[in-house]
């Protein structure tokens, strides 16, 4: 009798019948295990939440009271019919690929990830397996990313040239991740402020024991040599109107292309994603020979998976 | 030829981008940037569609998913650019850049490209197909006239200051007149001074700035100069800065308009 897959693909988001529960479901249910904290894998109204014990406290500080348990890297679980267990996947502290193995057959759920060690969280381990689901964000031969420390100098540069003339350097990043990876990686040139939402989720981060350097938030009168991180979507209000002269940059995968820097006045090229060499290498370090593509780019990668051999899906 | 490129990045945002890079770049970059700024653009070497091809060809990436590449960038010469894999090499200035188009022709074309590809990175090689197509646009004001020296030095007055941030227009008289020259931040260590001074000495407020009577006198340096026919003063200075406040100068042996244009030959 033909069995089901170890895991399926439903409106709800990935689904394991064999262990009943989902992986960063999209629709409320009763067994979520989520890869990461961020809000389109972490979602609210589940009965139940799994995740490394290091996404644990940022989670709970985005979702309030939930009934949520932490597991280690590394740590086995069985749930059902499956045994279960969270690897490092290098995109944002906590975050983690999730391995499902039923009976000596092993399928891996990157979640988001970067293969590039940032020195920050947790570093990206590859975990062998038969099937890989991956996302591909920078699905795309164009999306080449340099090394972080010539990116990270970049900014340093620009900061410093701000501060030199007065100008408040204002970095736009996400609050949980980016921000952080931000504040602990860029040679400083001056005091960190924050934005509430950036100094919130830091503040969850330094008391779990990330290194992360002294910062501040935004009060009164900002100090003309400070680098402000905030979330992008506050740069456009009012919030922003009161800081005087800046200069306003963005870090991000997407600062790649021309056509998404348009009306900022730094852009720096720095992605939490892994570039298309960096999926390729992933995806080779598996050692699977079946490949779903979710989360962006999904034909194109698809495809050129295909063209090089694997059994190449699509998560739908 | 990085640099370069970088500058050119920074430039619409960054006043004084030009000058330094300037300061570290050599001699024959900044005579290669001064005529690219000034509008003297070397022959087009190749299209973009050719150029698309061939670095498609070097990354080893099918039609297709150049296809795909291209959706998602909307622009060839960066599509290509982009595409390519990490340099390796010396990187050339852009001078030497400048010069290997100059002596291209149809036939060495492709390799004179690949060549030039394989020693510099994403951005750099981005400019580098604009050039090569015939399609390098400046988003600054292109200069009439390249700055025919050294920075360039004068005295000029304040007339205006920002009420929220230190920035002043500066001026230089038309008769008696002051006419304004350009708007430029204040980082010299007397700014709170000078602010304050402002403060107790502003005449009008237009809103968010303070109009000052034409006492206080700086010192401005610039890297060039260029005819602008929207600016009153029908000049504009190029990477201009506020390098010294020159407290009890007096406001009336300043430069006059029609004089730096004189020296500048415009």
């Amino acid at each position: 009798m033909a069995r089901d897959p170890v895991l399926t693909f439903t409106p709800m988001g990935i689904y394991c019948p064999d262990g009943d529960f989902y992986i960063d479901p999209t629709r409320a249910v009763d067994r979520a295990l989520v890869t990461h904290g961020h809000s389109d894998h972490a979602y609210r109204g589940h009965r139940s939440y799994l995740c490394t014990h290091a996404a644990l406290p940022v989670i709970r500080h985005r979702l309030g009271r939930i009934n949520a348990e932490g597991v280690a890297y590394g740590e086995r679980r069985q749930i059902g019919g499956v045994v279960v267990s969270f690897h490092p996947a290098g995109h944002v502290p906590g975050s983690a690929q999730i391995r499902v193995e039923r009976g000596g057959e092993v399928w891996v759920v990157s979640g988001d990830y970067k293969v590039e060690d940032d020195g920050f969280c947790e570093a990206f381990e590859p975990v062998a397996c038969d099937t890989f689901i991956t996302e591909c964000t920078f699905g795309l031969p164009i999306f080449q990313w340099r090394p972080e420390g010539e990116v990270l100098d970049q900014i340093a540069n620009w900061w410093q040239r701000n501060a030199a003339r007065g100008v408040v350097s204002v970095l736009a990043a996400y609050s949980f991740g980016k921000a952080q990876r931000l504040m602990a990686g860029v040679p400083a040139q001056g005091p960190i402020r924050t934005h509430d939402a950036v100094q919130d989720v830091t503040d969850v981060l330094r008391d779990q024991g990330y290194p992360l350097p002294q910062t501040a938030r935004v009060a009164g009168d900002v100090p003309r040599d400070a680098l402000i991180i905030a979330p992008p979507n506050v740069l456009n209000s009012d919030w922003a109107a009161g800081l005087g002269a800046v200069s306003v940059g963005f870090a991000s995968g997407w600062m790649a292309l021309a056509a998404r820097r348009k009306g900022l006045q730094a852009a720096f090229t720095l992605s939490d994603h892994a570039d298309w060499p960096g999926l390729l290498q992933a995806v080779r370090a598996t050692g699977a020979s079946r490949v779903f593509a979710t989360h962006g780019y999904v034909e194109p990668f698809r495809r050129w998976l295909a063209e090089a051999g694997y059994d190449a899906g699509i998560v739908a | 030829m990085i640099g370069f490129a970088a500058m050119l990045a920074a430039l619409p945002h960054d006043p004084i981008a030009l000058p330094i890079w300037q300061q570290t770049a050599s001699a024959a970059d900044r005579t290669a940037a001064h005529a690219l700024l000034s509008g003297q653009r070397p022959r087009r070497v190749a299209g973009l569609d050719a150029l698309l091809h061939w670095s498609a060809e070097v990354a080893g990436i099918p039609d297709w998913l150049v296809a795909a590449s291209l959706g998602a960038s909307g622009d060839r010469a960066e599509t290509a650019a982009l595409l390519l894999p990490p340099p390796k090499g010396r990187p050339p200035g852009l001078a030497e850049v400048v010069d290997a188009l100059t002596r291209a022709t149809p036939i060495t074309a492709h390799a004179t490209m690949t060549a030039l590809w394989s020693r510099l990175p994403a951005p750099a090689n981005l400019v580098l197909n604009r050039l090569a197509s015939g399609t390098f646009r400046t988003t600054y004001p292109a200069p009439t006239k390249a700055p025919t020296g050294p920075v360039g030095s004068i005295k000029a007055v304040m007339i205006l200051a920002a009420a929220a941030r230190p920035e002043v227009t500066l001026a230089l008289w038309q008769d008696t007149t002051p006419i304004p020259i350009a708007r430029l931040p204040l980082t010299l260590p007397e700014t709170p001074e000078i602010r304050a001074w402002v403060r107790a000495n502003a005449s009008q407020r237009f809103g968010p700035v303070h109009q000052v009577p034409p006492e206080q006198v700086f010192r401005v340096t610039f890297a060039g100069l260029a005819r602008n026919a929207r600016r009153k003063s029908g000049l504009e200075l190029l990477g201009a800065q506020v390098v010294e406040w020159l407290p009890g100068a007096q406001a009336d042996p300043l430069t006059t308009l029609d004089a730096i244009a004189a020296q500048n030959g415009l």
